[in-house]
């Protein structure tokens, strides 16, 4: 008997984690080493090098000004993260929606798909200026622009996933007389689900970006517009301050939608035995 | 002149499966021409024929997912227009989809045709029994519960044939389903094909480039030419069942796969490579 | 006893939310950020000056006089305060909005040039044959053609570079451009570039014949109908709010810095006594009081804005400001 299965359950790849010592050591305390690391250098190279504080605060000033205005940082932060959250669930619904629309049908992809790429070669900074045009300053360019920069990954993702249902499997269930739409809801729809999750982790990175360039383009409140006005009153430490917090920021997003990814497709990345 | 129609014989007695001077054309490019054969029913028929002959295409005319221009289709004495849902089709890659169980995987088609469509909530456990029943019937008992990406190909295989027999069909279509085995495993599945075939009475129609399976598993064995495909010939396969896996190796074995590996042969030197009708 | 306890609870949020009943409200925004100049509104928010005329005023930090005229004209926002001139050319449409300015701020307008002593340029005529850092959006710049009329300078002559308003200061302080337009507070920008104070050379448009007037109090046409006690109140307290930042900078910026707590202290105070001294406080001020407009000043600033800008509706003076508003003479005159 030649049949062996792999038994028990120990798939090759992401198995159970066990949070242990090792682990937290590697996954999360060599980065923070490393970027420990990164911050000493930088304080070297500022002092040693005598750099002005308008080019460059050293990276204790800078920490020394986030702690000593960190109540306004919060409150922008906050801001920020909102607006962020909001565009972002946005492009996660209009993603799905469109996705599934334009993947239904090849006919549909090959008409859609040229005219999505060329909108979203748009640099949306040059859309900010008339958004805020339309509709004031305030939260709503801000969240549009992060809706329009992220919603494209999400329905790239979703429409190949549905595209490229096996075209045996189809026939199989097909032939046993299933509707266009049964296939896509028993097959594609799951079947895409690794590639959606995938592009969430984009699609949060993208969205991020575009509140804050909105906010620096002219919108009310935020990080970005912190960073203007720390720069208007001289104030550069601040302005550093507000990009380590983005950057932190960053950092959380894509974890929290790695997390979601690995949670709900964890059976996509196990190697599949054809 | 190559072409050794036996047609006739077939036309006689309308068989389970007919298909009647069938011409299928995608464009310019016609995959099969003048198509003409039966299968009765509950016969364990085998297709043969060189590559790109329209040995798949034969799979999607029976099965009713393409419409032909020319010629007609029919099963069990109706005209085919659609798909059937007495047929169960399985390929070579097992396709199973990795977010379900195997269980989950083998019953799908029980939530696509009905009647059982529409039992399966409130009948569940019956389904579930059967699904078990035929699970332990290849030879996989037990592994109800594992995903796709735990078993080896051959098992995979194996509830590959469990979904496409779970709902029951009557004609099961096979498209070189153990193309990807290796030579033991293959030998298995032989076998859990056979005794299937045996125990459930369907009609089968086994699409293979492989003839030591063909004339092993069939009744009757059709050769298709080269593209565009027809047939060329109809070997009744007079072996005896149950037939052990020994027999491949007798002599009245190897003459009939050596015939049948003549006319291909011929069929490939004598087609030009590309036909246009 | 609980419904004593109701009772006494219901008693004490009447009381709470009487006083707030009694005042008005009043939404109030400024042209451009909470800067060491604009810090006299926000003493008198911070001192109360505002509440003891029964007013409840919101002020709000703008992103322009233009973006700043349209929503007051929409009624978003109840006054503010912004470029006069912007206000002229924004009445020149058939449409606009009757708003109308209430108080002059900025009696001597801050549209100055920027430049390195060491550049050699004691006037604008010396501007021929160098580069002039222009942003094109800048308001000061949009005055340049009635400069050049008055000063009978040839503009071909002169390099326009349009630099971004980040960049500006820095730009004049590596010598990248001989010159810059700007508004007189930019000078601080120019220091924080690395140029020593008495490096920097800064010539008035004002001195040069520009005889515009720069930013004013103005309110929403249908603000100024229906709560023309609220205006004169308002007025009044913001006039205590100037005074009191003329008298004493520093607690002024402290003011500030409970509603921008980004601000560094010594920057902003010195803001606010150049701009005090160049534009709030001039001897116009000190000689005929704070917050009027000289109509025949005001009929020459808007002719002379005629030179830049093509009108097609040319406001009068009598359209623009209105002094009704103001209180006596003495409550504007500063001691």
């Amino acid at each position: 008997m030649t049949d062996t299965s792999i038994a028990g359950g120990q798939a090759p790849g992401i198995s159970a984690k066990r949070v242990n010592l090792w682990w937290l050591a590697e996954k999360v305390g060599s980065p923070l080493l490393f970027a420990l690391v990164l911050l000493l250098l930088w304080e070297a190279l500022c002092r040693l090098l005598s750099v002005p504080e308008v080019i460059l605060p050293t990276a204790s000033a800078t920490f020394a000004a986030l702690w000593e205005f960190r109540a306004v940082i919060f409150q922008n932060a906050v801001v920020t993260l909102w607006t962020t959250l909001v565009g972002f669930c946005l492009a996660i619904v209009t993603g799905l929606v469109l996705g599934v629309a334009v993947g239904w049908h090849r006919a549909v992809y090959s008409a859609v798909y040229p005219i999505m790429i060329a909108f979203n070669s748009v640099p949306k900074v040059a859309v900010v200026p008339v958004l805020i045009l339309w509709f004031g300053l305030g939260a709503v360019p801000a969240i549009l622009t992060a809706f329009l920069i992220s919603f494209f990954p999400i329905l790239v993702n979703v429409a190949t996933g549905l595209a490229t249902v096996e075209p045996e499997l189809e026939d199989v269930l097909r032939a046993l007389g299933a509707s266009k739409m049964t296939v896509m809801k028993k097959v594609g729809i799951p079947r895409s689900l690794p590639h959606f999750f995938g592009s969430l982790k984009i699609a949060i990175t993208l969205a991020f970006i575009g509140a804050v360039v909105a906010e620096t383009s002219g919108a009310s409140n935020g990080l970005g517009k912190l960073m203007l006005d720390a720069q208007a009153a001289f104030q550069v430490p601040v302005v550093f301050a507000a990009l380590i917090v983005l950057s932190v920021l960053g950092i959380l997003l894509y974890a929290a939608t790695a997390f979601l990814e690995y949670r709900y497709t964890g059976w996509a990345h196990r190697s599949n035995n054809a | 002149m190559q072409a050794a129609q036996t047609a006739s014989a077939s036309r006689e007695r309308p068989g389970f499966v007919d298909l009647d001077r069938v011409g299928l054309s995608y464009g310019t490019f016609t995959a099969v021409d003048e198509l003409t054969l039966s299968v009765r029913k509950g016969e364990f028929a085998a297709v043969v024929g060189p590559s790109g002959c329209g040995k798949s295409t034969l799979m999607k005319l029976a099965t009713g997912l393409v419409i032909p221009q020319h010629g007609q289709i029919a099963v069990e004495g109706k005209r085919v227009t659609r798909p059937l849902s007495i047929v169960g089709m399985a390929f070579q890659n097992p396709s199973l989809l990795p977010w379900r169980t195997t269980l989950d995987n083998i019953m799908l088609p029980l939530e696509i045709v009905s009647p059982h469509k529409e039992r399966l909530k409130s009948h569940r456990d019956e389904y579930v029994a059967r699904a078990e029943k035929m699970l332990s019937l290849v030879g996989l008992e037990g592994f109800g519960t594992k995903y796709p990406w735990q078993l080896s190909g051959g098992m995979q295989q194996r509830a590959n044939l469990c979904r496409a027999l779970i709902h029951e069909p009557s004609l099961l279509m096979l498209d070189e389903p153990f193309g990807a085995l290796d030579a033991f495993t293959r030998e298995e599945l032989w076998g859990v094909i056979r005794d299937l075939h045996r125990a459930e009475g369907f009609t089968v129609i086994l699409v293979t480039h492989d003839l030591r399976e063909a004339v092993y598993l069939a009744d009757r064995v059709f050769v298709m030419s080269a593209r565009p495909g027809r047939v060329l010939l109809e070997r009744e396969i007079d072996i005896e069942r149950p037939r052990p896996i020994d027999v491949t190796y007798t002599a009245p074995f190897n003459e009939i796969v050596h015939e049948l590996r003549e006319t291909i042969a011929q069929a490939r030197v004598g087609a030009p490579s590309s036909q246009m009708a | 006893m609980p419904r004593l306890f109701c009772g006494l609870a219901a008693l004490i949020f009447t009381l709470m939310t009487f006083p707030a009943a009694a005042q008005e409200r009043l939404r109030f925004l400024i042209d451009w950020r909470f800067e060491g100049h604009v810090a006299p509104y926000l003493v008198a928010l911070d001192k109360g000056f505002y509440d003891e005329e029964g007013l409840s005023v919101t002020i709000d930090p703008g992103t322009g006089s233009l973006d700043g005229l349209t929503r007051i004209a929409a009624g978003t926002y109840d006054m503010g305060q912004m470029d006069l001139n912007a206000l002229i050319k924004y009445r020149d449409a058939a449409d606009a909005a009757p708003v109308k300015a209430v108080m002059i701020t900025y009696n001597k307008p801050p549209f100055v040039i920027l430049t390195l002593k060491k550049n050699g340029i004691a006037g604008p005529k010396d501007l021929e044959g160098k580069i002039l850092g222009a942003p094109a959006a800048d308001a000061s710049y949009s005055h340049w053609p009635i400069l050049a009329k008055l000063n009978d300078i040839d503009s071909s002559k002169i390099r326009f570079e349009n630099v971004g308003f980040a960049v500006r200061e820095a730009l004049l302080a590596q010598g990248n451009v001989d010159a810059v337009t700007a508004f007189a507070s930019n000078r601080l920008g120019v220091k924080a570039a690395g140029v020593k104070g008495e490096d920097i050379g800064m010539l008035l448009m004002s001195d040069f014949g520009l005889d515009l007037y720069g930013s004013a109090v103005m309110a929403s046409p249908a603000f100024l109908r229906d709560h023309p006690d609220a205006v004169r109140k308002f007025i009044k307290a913001t006039i205590r709010g100037f005074f009191a930042s003329f008298s004493d900078p520093e607690g002024a910026i402290e003011s500030l810095r409970k509603y921008n707590p980004l601000i560094k202290a010594d920057i902003e105070v010195e803001r606010l006594k150049l701009v005090t001294e160049l534009n709030y406080l001039t001897d116009d001020v000190r000689k005929n009081g704070f917050g009027n407009a000289d109509m025949a000043r005001l009929s020459r600033s808007i002719d002379q804005l005629a030179i830049a800008f093509p009108f097609k509706n040319k406001p009068k003076a009598e359209d623009i400001f209105t002094g009704e508003f103001l209180p006596a003479l003495e409550e504007r005159m500063f001691k």
